[in-house]
C-alpha cells in the first residue's frame, strides 16, 4: 500500500514536472523543472531497489548539471530559439505523438475492461520472480563485464575534449 | 509489489513527452532537455526490468545510460555555445582608472 | 612482475585484442596526431594528414590479417561476447577506412585559414572511423548504444568545424539536436528489447524474440476451430495454461514497439545526416569534406547497423514489419524527388537525392532474400565512391570560385556550372559520369544496382514495389540530368559565368581516379564487385 502510494507520488511528480518543463519560456526555469523530474526518477530508482542508480542520478545530474548547465546557460546566453523553416512539420509530428499519449492514458485507465485477462500485464511476467541485484552484485558485474563499455565511455570523454578544443578555436 | 507494466507506462509517457518537447519547442536548451528526458525514460525501463529479472546487467546498462545523459548534455551545451556565441565581453577599465589595490600581506 | 604484465598483454592481444586491433591502431594514430599537434609549426602541418593516412593504411592491413584469420578459424568473438569480427565487420570496416582515407586526401588542399588544417580535425575523423568500425563489430546492445553515441559525438564536432568563417556552422546545432533525438529513441527501443528477453547479447535477444513470436503464432492457431487448433490447445493446456487467455497481438505489441522505435530513431539520424545543413535561413559554412563524410560514411554506418539488427534481432517478424519500411521508403522517395526538382543549388540537389537513395536502399529490406541483401551491400559500396567523386568535383569548383570572389563559403547554383565544358572538359566529363551513376543510368554502377534491386523485388513477389522503383527513378534521373545539361552547355555569354580554369591537386586527382574507376567498372564488369558484396554475408 505504502509502496503504491510512493510510486504514484513519484511518477506523478516526474510526469507533471516534465510537462511543465517543456512549457517554460526561459531555459533556466526549464532546467529547474528538469532537475525536479530527475529527482523524482531518482526516487523511483530507490524504490526499484537500485541504490547505485539513485546515487548516480543525484551526483551526475542533480548536482553537477544543476550548476554547470545553469551556469553555462546564463553566461553564454544560450536562451535562443532555433530558426526552423519547416516548423509546421514538427508541429504535425508533435500533434501525432500527443494523440499517442492520449491513447496511452486511455489504455491505462481502461486496461481492466477491454483487454483479455486480468489487466495489461500479459506483456511480461506479472511479478518479479527473484530478488533485485544488490549493489555489491552490480559492482561485481560492472567490474567483471563492463570493461569495454567503460573504455567506450572514456573514449567519448576523449572525443568531447578534443572536439571542444577544435570547435572553440580562433581562426588560425 | 508494483507490476512492471506501471513502470512501462511511466517511461512511455516520459518518452512521448520528450518527443513532443523536442519537436514543438524552438528554444535550444528546452529541446536538449527533452532529448535527455527520453534517455531518463530509458534508464527507468532498464531499472524496472533489472528488478524483474534480478539481472545486474540491466542496472549496469542504466548506469551507463545515466552517464551518457550527462556527457551528452555537456557536449550539447558546448556545441550550442560554439554555434550561438554571444558572450558579452566585460569591459576592463584602463590601468589609470583601476582602484588602488589594498596591500595585504598574507 | 614485468613478465606477468607482458604475458597479460600477449594474452589480451591473442584473444580479445585481436578483435579490437584495427580500432586500437586508429586510436594510437589519433593520439599520435594530437600529441604531435602541440609542437609542429605551420609549415609542417602536412604531417597530421600524413599520419592519419598512415593510420588508415595500417588499420587496413590489420583488417586484411583479420580476414585471413577468419577464413581459417571462423568468426572471432571477444570481450565477454560483446564484439565480433566476422565478414560483415571486415567488409564495412574496409569501406569506412577507404572513406576516411578519401576524405583525408580531399582535405589536403584546403585553404590555409581553414580549421581543417589543424591536427584535431584529423584526429576527430579517425575517432569517427574507429567508432563506426566498433559499432559494426559489436553484438551487445549496451556496446552498440555506446559506440553509436561515440560516432554521433565525433560527427557533431565534425559538423561544427568552422570552415570558411570564424564561427561554427549554424546547421550543426540543428544536426546535433535531431541526431541526439534519434539516438535517444534507439536507446529506448534497446531497453524494450532487453526487457523482453532479459539479455543484452543480440543473439540471445533474437532467440528470445523468436520464441515469443512462435508462442504468439501458436496461440493464434489454437484459437481456430479445427483439428490443429484443438491439438495446439491441448499442448498449451499442458505446458502453459495461462497463455490460453492471452491475446496473440498483445504478445507481439512490445517487440513491434521495439522495432518501430529503433527504426524511427535510426531514420531520424539518417534524415538529418542527409539534409542537415540546408535551409534558406542558414547557409552552410562547414567544409565540403565534412558534408561528404557525414553523408557518405556515417550514413553507411547507420544503415549497416540497421541491417545487422534486422538480420538478427528482428529477423523473425520480417513478415510483419516490411509494410512499415515499404511505406517509409515510398514517402521518402517521392518527397526527395520533389525536393531535388525544386532546388537549384547544386549541393542541395545532391543532398536531397541522398535521401532518395536511402529510400531505395531500404526497399532492399522489403525483399529480404539473399539477392536483395547482396544488392544492398553492393550499392553501399558503390554509393561511397559515387558520392566522393561528386563532392570532389564540387570541391574543385568551389575552390576555383573562392579564388575569384572574396565571399567566403559561397554555394553554387546550377547556373554556375555554365560553360564548364569550355573551362575544363575533364571536369565536365567526370561530373557527368558521377551524376549518371547516381541517377542509375547505364553503363555505370548505379544502373546495375537498380536492376538487381528490381529483379530481387520482382522475384520475391513485391511487384507493385518493383514497378514503383522503375517509375520513380525517371523523375530523379530528370533532376540529375539538369546538372548534365548545365555542365555540357557551352554558352559563356552570361556575365555570372566563371571563366577560370578548374585545377586539381595530386591528391584530388587520385581520389577522382579511384572513384571514376569504381563507378564505371562496377557497372561494366560487375562480377568481382558482386563477389565483394556477397562476402559481407559470409566468406
Amino acid at each position: 500500500m505504502l509502496g503504491e502510494v510512493t510510486f504514484v507520488i513519484l511518477a506523478g511528480t516526474a510526469i507533471v514536472s516534465s510537462v511543465v518543463m517543456i512549457s517554460r519560456e526561459k531555459a533556466a526555469f526549464g532546467a529547474m523543472y528538469f532537475v525536479l523530474t530527475l529527482l523524482a526518477v531518482a526516487g523511483i530508482f530507490l524504490q526499484l531497489h537500485a541504490p547505485l542508480l539513485f546515487v548516480a542520478q543525484w551526483i551526475a545530474i542533480a548536482c553537477l548539471l544543476l550548476g554547470l548547465i545553469l551556469f553555462a546557460v546564463e553566461v553564454t546566453k544560450l536562451d535562443v530559439a532555433l530558426a526552423d523553416e519547416y516548423y509546421w512539420r514538427s508541429k504535425a509530428a508533435a500533434v501525432a505523438v500527443a494523440t499517442l499519449l492520449l491513447l496511452e492514458i486511455v489504455v491505462l485507465l481502461m486496461q481492466r475492461h477491454f483487454l483479455p485477462g486480468e489487466n495489461a500485464t500479459i506483456f511480461l511476467p506479472q511479478n518479479p520472480v527473484s530478488a533485485a541485484p544488490s549493489a555489491g552484485n552490480v559492482m561485481k558485474f560492472f567490474f567483471a563485464y563492463s570493461q569495454l563499455p567503460l573504455g567506450l565511455l572514456l573514449f567519448i570523454v576523449l572525443i568531447a575534449v578534443v572536439g571542444i578544443r577544435a570547435t572553440f578555436q580562433k581562426r588560425a | 509489489m508494483i507490476p512492471v507494466i506501471h513502470y512501462l507506462f511511466l517511461s512511455f509517457s516520459l518518452l512521448l513527452i520528450g518527443i513532443i518537447g523536442a519537436k514543438i519547442r524552438r528554444n535550444i536548451m528546452i529541446k536538449l532537455f527533452s532529448v535527455e528526458l527520453i534517455l531518463v525514460a530509458t534508464s527507468i525501463n532498464l531499472a524496472a526490468f533489472a528488478r524483474l529479472f534480478g539481472d545486474a546487467a540491466g542496472q549496469t546498462f542504466a548506469l551507463f545510460t545515466i552517464a551518457i545523459t550527462g556527457a551528452e548534455l555537456l557536449v550539447g551545451a558546448a556545441i550550442l555555445a560554439a554555434v550561438f556565441r554571444r558572450w558579452h565581453a566585460v569591459p576592463v577599465p584602463a590601468a589609470q582608472e583601476a582602484p588602488p589595490q589594498p596591500n595585504i600581506d598574507y | 612482475m614485468l613478465t606477468h604484465a607482458l604475458d597479460a598483454i600477449r594474452t589480451f592481444m591473442h584473444k580479445d585484442g585481436a578483435v579490437l586491433l584495427p580500432e586500437l591502431e586508429l586510436l594510437l594514430f589519433a593520439i599520435g596526431i594530437l600529441a604531435m599537434d602541440f609542437w609542429i609549426t605551420q609549415r609542417e602541418r602536412f604531417w597530421s594528414p600524413a599520419l592519419a593516412l598512415a593510420g588508415t593504411v595500417f588499420s587496413g592491413l590489420t583488417l586484411w590479417m583479420l580476414r585471413t584469420r577468419i577464413l581459417q578459424s571462423g568468426d572471432l568473438i571477444g570481450v565477454h561476447e560483446s564484439v565480433i569480427a566476422d565478414s560483415y565487420f571486415v567488409f564495412f570496416s574496409a569501406l569506412f577506412l577507404v572513406a576516411t582515407a578519401l576524405v583525408i586526401l580531399l582535405s589536403l588542399n584546403t585553404p590555409t585559414t581553414s580549421a581543417v588544417n589543424q591536427g584535431r580535425h584529423y584526429a576527430l575523423l579517425l575517432f569517427a572511423c574507429m567508432s563506426m568500425m566498433l559499432m559494426i563489430s559489436s553484438v551487445d546492445l549496451l556496446v552498440i548504444f555506446l559506440t553509436l553515441e561515440a560516432a554521433a559525438v565525433s560527427s557533431y564536432f565534425l559538423a561544427a568545424t568552422p570552415g570558411f568563417s570564424a564561427k561554427a556552422d549554424p546547421g550543426a546545432a540543428k544536426y546535433f539536436l535531431k541526431s541526439a533525438l534519434g539516438s535517444a529513441i534507439v536507446a529506448y527501443g534497446f531497453s524494450l528489447a532487453y526487457g523482453l528477453t532479459a539479455s543484452t547479447n543480440i543473439g540471445k535477444v533474437a532467440t528470445g524474440l523468436a520464441r515469443r513470436h512462435n508462442l504468439a503464432n501458436v496461440i493464434a492457431l489454437s484459437r481456430h476451430a479445427d483439428a490443429q487448433g484443438a491439438q495446439l490447445q491441448q499442448l498449451l493446456q499442458t505446458r502453459l495454461p495461462e497463455a490460453l487467455h492471452w491475446h496473440p497481438w498483445m504478445l507481439q505489441a512490445l517487440p513491434i514497439a521495439a522495432f518501430t522505435l529503433v527504426f524511427i530513431g535510426l531514420v531520424t539520424k539518417l534524415k538529418t545526416l542527409s539534409a542537415h545543413h540546408w535551409s534558406r535561413i542558414t547557409n552552410s559554412t562547414a567544409p565540403l569534406t565534412v558534408t561528404l563524410y557525414l553523408g557518405g560514411a556515417v550514413v553507411i554506418a547507420t544503415i549497416a547497423l540497421f541491417l545487422r539488427m534486422s538480420l538478427t534481432v528482428f529477423a523473425d517478424s520480417q513478415t510483419t514489419w516490411w509494410y512499415v519500411i515499404a511505406a517509409f521508403s515510398v514517402v521518402i522517395i517521392v518527397a526527395g524527388t520533389i525536393k531535388s526538382f525544386a532546388s537549384s543549388n547544386l549541393e542541395r540537389l545532391v543532398t536531397y537525392s541522398i535521401q532518395v537513395h536511402i529510400g531505395y536502399l531500404f526497399l532492399g529490406l522489403v525483399a529480404a532474400d539473399e539477392a536483395a541483401l547482396t544488392a544492398m551491400t553492393y550499392y553501399l559500396f558503390a554509393y561511397l565512391f559515387m558520392l566522393t567523386g561528386t563532392f570532389a568535383v564540387l570541391l574543385a569548383l568551389r575552390r576555383g570560385a573562392h579564388h575569384n570572389s572574396e565571399q567566403s563559403g559561397n554555394v553554387e547554383n546550377l547556373s554556375d556550372l555554365r560553360g564548364l565544358r569550355r573551362r575544363s572538359p575533364i571536369t565536365a566529363l567526370l561530373l557527368i559520369i558521377f551524376v549518371l551513376s547516381l541517377a542509375g543510368l547505364p553503363p555505370t554502377a548505379g544502373f546495375f544496382w537498380r536492376y538487381s534491386l528490381f529483379r530481387a523485388l520482382f522475384e520475391t513477389g513485391h511487384h507493385a514495389m518493383a514497378w514503383f522503383t522503375t517509375v520513380a527513378s525517371v523523375p530523379l534521373a530528370g533532376a540529375y540530368l539538369r546538372i548534365v545539361i548545365y555542365a555540357w552547355r557551352n554558352n559563356t555569354s552570361s556575365p555570372q559565368a566563371e571563366t577560370s580554369p578548374v585545377s586539381f591537386g595530386v591528391a584530388e586527382a587520385i581520389v577522382l581516379g579511384i572513384c571514376v574507376f569504381v563507378s564505371l567498372a562496377a557497372g561494366l564488369y560487375s562480377e568481382p564487385f558482386t563477389r565483394v558484396a556477397r562476402y559481407a554475408f559470409g566468406p
